[in-house]
């Protein structure tokens, strides 16, 4: 298809959408959330799609290829290696989109891009992905698809044409939709995409992304084999003793999860300046470190639940589940190092659950009174070491609770979670995503802070009260008005209420109890005639960056559109800065 | 700095012919040299004008004082006028204007003119002054009049925005340095 032809037909598709809305004159959130429908049905599919294209990699790798060669037995420690070799043109020619994790990528682009995303993310990364992880590369499928759902997300809203804060939600639905679809938890995926993809929770993005993640879910569900995703065995409390060992696992988790945050980063280093080939090659040397240890314990390749619910179900040793803690931390950290795309939602709960596993073992030895079983504690570790290492412990406990489907579960998640991420967040200062970003130079936080004066514009502070007069206002009038009125400046304005200047209080104060100027010099005369001005449509970034070079309390608001300076209102620093404190404090007590 | 540094002796009319206000005005810029102070006095003498129709300037008293703000200004200037017969000037009490000092200077001095302002008027308001004034027999003595003005026209936040951009000098004839 010629692209005219294309364009034309992408045009009049959104035409006759938008007309549609219009008809029925639809309020903004209403349009928001048929557009979350939509983004949540896709994401469902792409979800579906993603899951079976994994599914066909693991079938060519594991099954077709062995066939082949004729099953020989080492064959498995070149298989993750192999499944590079696939993977160096897509990172060659798309090194952004097809490497490492998805998620702190889409963290930038709605901290810093206005929520943008290419569309070629959603076909680079799937690819990307499916290679890597039907290779048998120790990574997850969950990060992936927050950033396809996202990138569908975005793509929704491009085509739209939606901007600013409403891009940012569709992205969220986005994420949200992925997370939701695959792992059958549509309140975890809610909750991961505010707490880590947007970074806030608002009343406001709150039902667009409910929506989408309920209407993914319920496309999974329908489409997918039921029981696909971890189905976890119900959980119950044996004593409320239990709790204090819930904590000391939590705090285990918070130190595990800076032990792999740690080591993803020193291996990414590594590879960054030392690795003896071109970056895509390098998921070649990453996935023989992955086979070789694959070799030993197959259990760590790939993004299979079947090793969590067996440790869950106490079929290893304890030993057997350090080994499988430490090495699934080495192999992941080669995986994704070494350029591998895949997410680390699963190999953190992989990890939990050994962990979990072997303390559960250790309490069963110290009271076996107290702690009858050690399944409850590799579920809840799950949990604790994800909500750290992510630091969400909200989302993390969320999806606990969904995926056990018990109450009982509640409690020692979340004491668990909360201490967990308390701990990480003590022992260093970045989640394993975060970090990612800081090390491209990115801090996230900062980005945040300036998002909060992006996506406000001036004409939702500004007040609607200015106190102008008229230019030809005599001297005395002026200074009776600067005495009664309640701030320092007066604007001035012609005939046809355009802002012509400004006066100072403080430049009259000091003949303003003399009339000796009296019938000589009028309000223009007072007046400042430079007048550093914003227009209604700017942000509030773009107004504190003009507060920060003019020594004025407050500046006029102008709508120069047509030509003229008509006076429309102020917007005074105080406020400005309140409305700063006000949002920042919001996400503070998010992420603290 | 002082009122005085911003009267020249060359700015010192003492016998004002005209006798009504506008032509006065035209007098005034007519017999004044304008070098280093005026950039066209043609057209300052048009804002001149053109301020005076807004309302006039003759403030009461047996003084007028038209001022404006003016680009063609170099700096802040002020030009006296004297005149025995008196201007009708359409003043606030409806009485002859004897005394008319034009004042002119650039926008950027906004502040400073306004101190040049208030400062002049109080001055002139002082009936001893405006007597001396009135009596001076040459530019020597009027500029010695106005040179009793001691009052700094500079606050301390003048004192800040002007330092660099006005250069003190010695006031010609008075002895006086800024």
């Amino acid at each position: 298809m010629k692209p005219s032809s294309k364009d034309g037909i992408v045009r009049s598709l959104r035409n006759q959408l938008l007309g549609f809305f219009r008809r029925y004159q639809l309020s903004d959130q209403t349009f928001l959330i048929i557009v979350a429908v939509i983004v949540g049905f896709l994401g469902g599919l792409g979800s579906i799609f993603f899951e079976k294209l994994i599914e066909f990699g693991q079938h060519f790798f594991f099954e077709i290829v062995p066939y082949l060669v004729g099953n020989p037995k080492w064959l498995i420690i070149l298989i993750p290696a192999f499944g590079a070799i696939f993977l160096a043109p897509l990172i060659y020619f798309f090194p952004v989109e097809a490497k490492s994790d998805g998620v702190p990528a889409t963290m930038e682009a709605v901290a810093l891009k206005g929520g943008i995303i290419k569309v070629r993310t959603f076909s680079t990364r799937m690819l990307a992905s499916a290679i890597t992880l039907g290779s048998g590369g120790s990574a997850g499928k969950e990060g992936p698809i927050i950033q396809i759902g996202a990138s569908i997300g975005s793509a929704v809203g491009q085509f739209f044409k939606v901007s600013g804060e409403r891009m940012r939600v569709l992205v969220g639905c986005g994420a949200a939709a992925g997370l939701a679809a695959i792992f059958n938890a549509p309140i975890a995926g809610v909750l991961f995409a505010l707490e880590v993809v947007l970074g806030e929770f608002s009343l406001h993005s709150f039902s667009p992304i409910v929506i989408s993640s309920v209407v993914a879910t319920a496309v999974s569900r329908a489409w997918l084999v039921e029981g696909a995703a971890l189905k976890l065995p119900p959980y119950t409390l044996f004593s409320y003793w239990e709790i204090g060992f819930y904590a000391l696992l939590g705090i285990a988790a918070g130190v595990i999860s800076v032990c792999f945050t740690k080591a993803l980063h020193r291996v990414e280093k590594l590879f960054h300046r030392h690795a003896p080939v071109k970056t895509h090659w390098q998921p070649i040397l990453g996935g023989l470190v992955v086979g070789m240890i694959g070799f030993f314990f197959p259990q760590i390749l790939g993004c299979g639940y079947a090793p969590i619910l067996e440790a869950i179900q106490g079929n290893f040793v304890w030993n057997t589940l350090l080994a499988l803690l430490v090495l699934k931390i080495i192999a992941t950290a080669f995986t994704l190092g070494s350029g591998g795309s895949g997410g680390i939602l699963y190999p953190c709960l992989f990890m939990g659950a050994t962990l979990g596993g072997i303390l559960g073992y250790v309490f069963n030895l110290l009271a076996p009174g107290i702690a009858p079983s050690a399944g409850g504690y590799a579920l809840v570790g799950m949990g604790a070491v994800l909500g750290a290492a992510v630091q969400a412990p909200m989302a993390a406990i969320m999806m606990g609770f969904e995926l056990t489907g018990s109450y009982a579960v509640i409690l020692p998640l979340m004491i668990a979670c909360v201490l967990a991420t308390v701990v990480h967040r003590r022992l260093m200062r970045h989640s394993i995503y975060t970090q990612a970003l800081v090390d491209r130079g990115i801090d996230i936080s900062a980005a945040r802070e300036m998002g909060v004066l992006t996506t406000l514009t001036v004409s939702d502070v500004m007040s609607r009260e200015v106190p102008k007069i008229s230019s030809s206002l005599p001297y005395n009038e002026v200074v009776q008005l600067c005495l009664k009125g309640q701030g320092n400046y007066l604007y001035t304005t012609d005939e046809e209420d355009n802002l012509e200047g400004v006066i100072s209080f403080q430049d009259i104060k000091e003949f303003v109890y003399d009339d000796q100027l009296n019938g000589l010099v009028f309000a223009r005369d007072l007046a400042n005639r430079d007048v550093v001005y914003v227009t209604p449509d700017e942000t509030l970034a773009s107004s504190l960056n003009k507060f920060s070079y003019i020594d004025m309390e407050e500046l006029p608001v102008v709508g120069s559109d047509d030509g003229f300076r008509r006076l429309l209102g102020i917007i005074t620093r105080t406020e400005l800065m309140k409305i700063y404190r006000k949002e920042m404090l919001k996400r503070v007590m998010i992420e603290s | 700095m002082q009122l005085a540094q911003f009267l020249d002796r060359k700015h010192v009319i003492l016998d004002l012919q005209s006798q009504e206000r506008l032509a006065c005005l035209e007098e005034i810029l007519d017999r004044i040299a304008t070098d280093g102070y005026l950039r066209n006095k043609v057209k300052a003498l048009e804002e001149l004008l053109e301020r005076e129709q807004l309302a006039t300037t003759g403030i009461g008293g047996g003084m007028a004082i038209p001022h404006v703000f003016s680009d063609e200004a170099r700096r802040p200037l002020l030009i006296m006028a004297r005149s025995q017969e008196g201007v009708a000037f359409d003043s606030l009490d409806d009485k002859p204007a004897h005394l008319i000092f034009v004042a002119m200077a650039p926008r950027k001095d906004k502040d400073l003119f306004i101190n040049i302002l208030y400062h002049l008027v109080r001055f002139l308001k002082v009936q001893e002054n405006f007597d001396e004034l009135m009596e001076a027999k040459d530019v020597a003595e009027a500029l010695a009049v106005i040179a009793k003005a001691k009052d700094n026209l500079l606050s301390e936040k003048l004192k800040r925005l002007v330092k660099d951009e006005v250069q003190p000098y010695r006031v010609p004839g008075t002895g006086i340095s800024g």
